[in-house]
């Protein structure tokens, strides 16, 4: 065991490359380069063509048997060689595949956590990327239409130098605004104590919660937690710290000037108000070292007030239906912060897919993945060609309506989407709206509560308020480098000094305060703000 | 005769006619042994291709490396990561850290299986010499993160069954896993709860190699099982105990992260923070391959100091040494 | 007078070594106990309900039965192509370490070796300084081994440490003497390697295939990088496929995350934690099974008659 893991860390220290020897060959005349691409319509070449593509795999699947893969190839014309490793692992692969310049023609999937904006910038300035825009122009018209109607998407998807390296998922609708599970109230709690209204001001959260604690809301002699969390509070803190008028601990805009939030004094307001918490017993002891599944379990017992989750009947264990009954967390306000403010998520992600100095065939590459820009396009890569996941059935009332497939698992159905498609579990290019639904039955009800009432509880309690605290800019190489061991450190040491004054293993007085400032700035806040006062400035100025 | 006139002679500095001799005679025992090359030969190409012909790599921790440009072409920086690293704002932390939780785990840990061996040596083949043995070694097949969430539940202040018994026998809870001063002692004795079995087995093999007709006599000679234990079980295995010490010794500073990242929390930071955990964050997360190299390299270059300090210490008090 | 290998001395045991005896047992005893109890744990956590694990309700014995974690981990066909590829590299693997390693370590403990300390600190200097990931990666493709076994068994057909150590085992255990005497007798290394010292290298041989075997039963990281084929993937890869799929979106990000995927973690979730039980003991149940069969290689007295002989 210690000798994989002494590897893995070879793996991290050792990532180099050959600069002698190994030239690729480059000099063969390309396979079907001079083919001509149609620029709409299908199929997109006339005589078929082989590609080779890579991403990350899930495991359920291989994209070969894929009906998506099989189907889309019959319209096209353009046929794959596929590399899928496990998505857990990709980065490795990702990272091999750029060092050896053993790449595909295509990268698919591969996300911003694995392809991040760095490695776009770095790979792209060194001519391993193509630069895309061009291709969109002539060959995208879908996404060229989204770009139009979306400028900010443009500016956000472009390099510093002008160019853009990969394609984004773009989430539209629905309860795309929201940057990470949202909070939620225990509902049968609120109706035990008879609270009609969930708290609007920091002091009325923490009324509510010391009643939590003593008036017995699950039931005489149970143990309760008012709050308790599964991630160390890493997001349920944003949700808390937006009654400050902060939404995250680092790095903020607010009103076009950077500052770096750990070190203003409405941390400080923040961190003193969860010491009480703590010393109140309202946060769970447990909070800084249980698990998730700790937690759940918990939820489960009907143990917990106010929680993290996708959806609160996660942790409750309740079903759909009775899941409603648990209110959204409300942004709170304060002394500190008058206007309500939340987190928000940019509605984007990049490194989706991106286009390597070894295609022959750029133009259909681009063609391939811009009909998944387009609605039709879209359904057709989330649910797949006709037939598979779903057929078309007529209703009694006449109506032609989606409905599952006979060899679908109706309790499982997204395992077998994941058999149909790519688009599951990875972040793969195209728009993400709220697509129609697929019924269980033709004369099912279309309509459903239950994701009516959580787009109703996003439109009141998040969307008028949503503001995302950095907009997803790039950073320029020297930039990059000034900045990334810094950050490490500063969120080293903010983790730890966060957890240590919340618990009072630090006390927070003016003296430990402006030693904890000084710490900051020592390891390099104010770096990190000038930085990225300046990427902000070049981003505003982009248009 | 003959061997007293040669160390006569080397008192007092060999001549010149003794230093060709030695040599010509080496030379042709060389020669002779030629078969033994042979044994050596598969050995020595599969390092030889396999582990230094890629060992330009570890240029990477001197150059500033950029993927695209690979490891030549990339700028070089001499030794500025090390001193980068050196300057961090946690870098005592780090290194002491690492060390205290090593040094701790090979105080516990290394006599530990040494114990185990001879005890099963001293029980009669069976069931239970066999039962216990596979038992005992089976906790080295638990995945890592298995182990850790196993730790994690029976730590937990509030369902945890240690803390259940702690409260049985009249003491209060304890939150194992927030409080940084337990930390090392949770990380290194589950480590060693994982491996002792595991590590047993080399000794037992060692064991197998006693002679019994030393047994027969001490018992004749009235000794009692420790004293044997003791006289002649230690003494065959020692030579397996030093290498193994060496080797362990060589390695205090290379540690995995796994382990410690999945018991790690915001509260016990203080004493979690090692440097294995330090460069997974920057290597990986943060794509810094330049600095985690430096950073391996560091570790490396300790390992080896300690190595060699070991090694001569050892050989000085017996006769076992790595080289 | 050659004795039978029984543990029963005609002399009687004396109360200092009765009591000593006790010791042992406790110690045993008491070791068994820490031991058995959590591995207990692992094989009911692999049979329950994931509510009573989480919650710490389950103690010691399963609660809430169910085999939906088996189930899930055996409905997946690339399981069973998973274990007989692993069974193949590890018997290939294996041998190659021994074949590689046995002579080789032998060679290095004879003191007559010339070039002994050469080759010594050879081996010693890769321990510490290591090119890395792609170098190795390079190398490998260039030598046309990707997505071959070879990528598998021969970069880590050598294990330093494994040399070392089985050097010392044919240092103490291999008199001098008889060396000598076989020399004198005109035999040739080859002949006195193969048929005297291997016979009485049995523990060793033992602990070594033990050794590489398990690491190559455990190994995945080599196949991930090395082996694009599916169909060749080991064991261990495919189980790691399974546990991400069910552990995939534990981080509560929104950027991988939409509802599809929420609904599909909160039912997969569940069971998760049970799964990881069970796929542990999915993929080392045969290799602790192995042991039994090399303990009878470590019994006392192997060395009896060698002298004699």
């Amino acid at each position: 065991m210690k000798r994989l893991l002494g590897f893995m860390g070879v793996a991290i220290l050792g990532l180099t490359v050959v600069g002698c020897g190994n030239q690729d060959d480059t000099d063969e005349p390309s396979e079907g380069a001079n083919v001509t691409v149609h620029r709409e319509g299908f199929p997109i070449v006339d005589e078929p063509i082989t590609m080779s593509i890579m991403g990350p795999g899930v495991g359920l699947r291989d994209w070969e048997e894929m009906p998506f893969f099989q189907v889309y190839s019959e319209m096209t014309n353009i046929h794959f060689e596929f590399t899928h490793p496990p998505i857990n692992d990709f980065a490795t692969n990702l990272n091999l595949a750029f060092a050896s310049r053993d790449l595909p023609d295509i990268l698919f999937g591969a996300g911003n956590n694995d392809l991040t904006r760095a490695m776009e910038i770095d790979y792209g300035s060194q001519g391993l990327l193509i630069p895309l825009e061009d291709l969109i122009e002539e060959y995208a018209p879908n996404l060229s239409k989204v770009l139009d109607e979306n400028p900010d998407v443009r500016r956000n998807i472009t390099s510093p130098d002008g160019h853009i390296y990969s394609l984004p998922v773009i989430s539209i609708g629905g309860n795309s605004i929201w940057p990470h599970s949202p909070a939620w109230y225990n509902g049968s709690w609120l109706e035990a104590l008879e609270v009609e209204e969930v708290p609007k001001t920091i002091d009325e959260f923490f009324d509510l919660m010391v009643r939590f604690r003593d008036e017995e809301p699950a039931g005489p002699g149970v143990e309760v937690y008012p709050i308790s969390d599964g991630n160390q509070l890493q997001w349920l803190r944003r949700w808390l710290l937006s009654g400050f008028g902060l939404t995250t601990v680092g790095i903020e805009v607010i009103d076009d000037v950077v500052q770096y939030n750990a070190t203003t004094d409405n941390y400080r307001a923040y961190l003193e108000w969860m010491h009480q918490l703590w010393e109140e017993n309202i946060l769970d002891r447990e909070i800084f070292s249980q698990s998730g599944e700790q937690v759940k379990a918990k939820g489960n017992n009907n143990q917990v007030g106010f929680f993290l989750d996708w959806f609160p009947n996660f942790t409750t264990g309740e079903d759909e239906i009775d899941a409603m009954k648990n209110p959204m967390f409300y942004p709170l306000t304060s002394e500190w912060s008058e206007e309500r403010v939340v987190n928000a998520s940019p509605g984007m992600s990049t490194g989706t897919f991106a286009i390597t100095s070894e295609a022959k065939n750029p133009a259909a590459a681009m063609r391939w993945v811009d009909y998944f820009y387009s609605e039709e396009g879209a359904l057709f890569a989330n649910h797949g060609p006709e037939g598979y996941l779903w057929e078309y059935q007529t209703n009694d009332a006449g109506e032609q309506v989606r409905v599952f497939t006979e060899d679908v698992d109706l309790t499982d159905t997204e395992a077998d989407r994941g058999k149909v498609t790519p688009y599951f579990g990875i972040q793969a290019p195209g728009i993400g709206f709220e697509l129609p639904p697929i019924l269980e039955n033709a004369n099912d009800e279309p309509d459903n509560p239950f994701w009516e009432w959580i787009l109703a509880e996003t439109e009141e309690k998040i969307t008028p308020y949503a503001k995302v605290p950095f907009p997803p800019a790039a950073l320029k190489i020297g930039e990059a480098d000034a900045i990334s061991i810094i950050s490490t450190d500063l969120n080293t040491f903010l983790t730890e000094s966060e957890a240590r004054f919340i618990t009072g293993v630090d006390p927070i007085n003016d003296e430990t305060w402006e030693e904890f400032v000084n710490t900051l700035e020592s390891i390099g806040s104010q770096v990190m703000v000038e930085t990225y006062q300046a990427v902000y400035d070049r981003w505003s100025a982009m248009e | 005769m003959e061997a007293n006139l040669k160390t006569v002679n080397t008192l007092g500095g060999m001549s010149k006619e003794e230093k060709r001799r030695k040599r010509r005679s080496k030379f042709k025992r060389g020669l002779n042994s030629w078969q033994l090359y042979v044994f050596v030969s598969l050995a020595f190409l599969v390092i030889f291709i396999f582990s230094y012909i890629p060992m330009y790599g570890i240029l990477i921790a001197f150059k500033d490396f950029r993927p695209a440009q690979g490891i030549l072409g990339s700028e070089w920086v001499g030794f500025q990561h090390f001193i980068r690293f050196f300057q961090s704002h946690h870098f005592e932390t780090l290194i002491r850290n690492t060390i205290a939780i090593n040094v701790y785990g090979l105080i516990v840990g290394f006599p530990l299986p040494i114990i185990l061996a001879l005890a099963f040596n001293e029980v009669k083949d069976g069931f239970f010499k066999k039962f216990t043995q596979t038992a005992t070694y089976a906790p080295h097949f638990i995945s890592v993160v298995v182990m850790s969430g196993m730790v994690i539940s029976f730590l937990s202040p509030s369902t945890g069954i240690i803390n259940h018994f702690i409260e049985f026998l009249g003491f209060d809870r304890i939150a194992f896993l927030s409080d940084p001063r337990w930390f090392r002692t949770v990380y290194v004795l589950s480590g060693v709860w994982q491996s002792t079995g595991w590590s047993s087995i080399i000794y037992l093999a060692a064991l197998a190699g006693v002679d019994p007709t030393l047994h027969e006599a001490a018992i004749v000679d009235g000794a009692s099982r420790l004293q044997r234990a003791w006289y002649i079980n230690l003494p065959t295995i020692l030579p397996t105990v030093v290498i193994l010490l060496i080797m362990n010794v060589g390695s205090i500073m290379a540690m995995g992260f796994e382990r410690i990242i999945l018991l790690q929390n915001p509260l016990n930071m203080e004493t979690s923070n090692v440097i294995a955990t330090y460069v997974y964050e920057m290597g990986l997360l943060n794509a810094q391959y330049s600095f985690a190299a430096a950073i391996g390299l560091f570790n490396a270059a300790i390992n080896a100091v300690l190595l060699i300090v070991v090694n001569q210490f050892a050989k000085k008090i017996s006769e076992v040494s790595l080289w | 007078m050659v004795k039978k290998n029984k543990k029963k001395s005609p002399i009687k045991e004396t109360t200092a070594d009765k009591i000593f005896l006790i010791f042992v047992y406790i110690f045993l005893i008491t070791s068994l106990i820490l031991v058995l109890y959590p591995l207990i744990y692992v094989i009911s956590a692999s049979v329950s309900s994931p509510h009573y694990v989480n919650s710490g309700e389950m103690v010691l014995l399963p609660k809430g039965f169910t085999l939906d974690g088996y189930r899930l981990i055996f409905q997946n066909q690339d399981l069973w192509r998973g274990y007989l590829n692993t069974i193949y590299y590890t018997l290939l693997g294996t041998s190659i370490n021994l074949i590689v390693t046995i002579p080789c370590a032998y060679a290095l403990s004879r003191p007559e070796f010339y070039g002994k300390k050469f080759f010594t600190f050879f081996m010693l200097v890769t321990m510490f300084i290591s090119g890395g990931l792609i170098p190795t990666f390079l190398l490998v493709k260039n030598l046309g081994m990707l997505n071959t076994v070879w990528a598998l068994v021969l970069p880590g057909a050598t294990s330093v440490f494994n040399i070392v150590v089985t050097r010392t085992f044919f240092q103490s255990n291999i008199p001098r003497e008889m060396e000598e005497a076989a020399i004198v007798d005109g035999c040739s290394d080859f002949y006195l390697f193969i048929k005297i010292i291997l016979p009485l290298s049995t523990p060793i041989i033992a602990v070594m295939a033990l050794f590489f075997g398990v690491g190559h039963w455990n190994s995945w990281f080599s196949a991930l990088i090395y082996i694009s084929d599916r169909s060749r993937f080991p064991l261990q890869l495919i189980l790691r496929e399974i546990l991400v799929l069910n552990d995939m979106f534990s981080m509560p990000e929104a950027s991988t995350m939409n509802n599809s995927m929420a609904e599909f973690m909160h039912s997969r979730q569940q069971l998760t934690q049970v799964i990881q039980y069970g796929v542990m003991i999915v993929a080392t149940l045969p290799i602790i099974m192995i042991y039994p069969f090399l303990q009878k290689y470590f019994v006392k007295g192997v060395m009896i008659g060698s002298l004699k002989g």
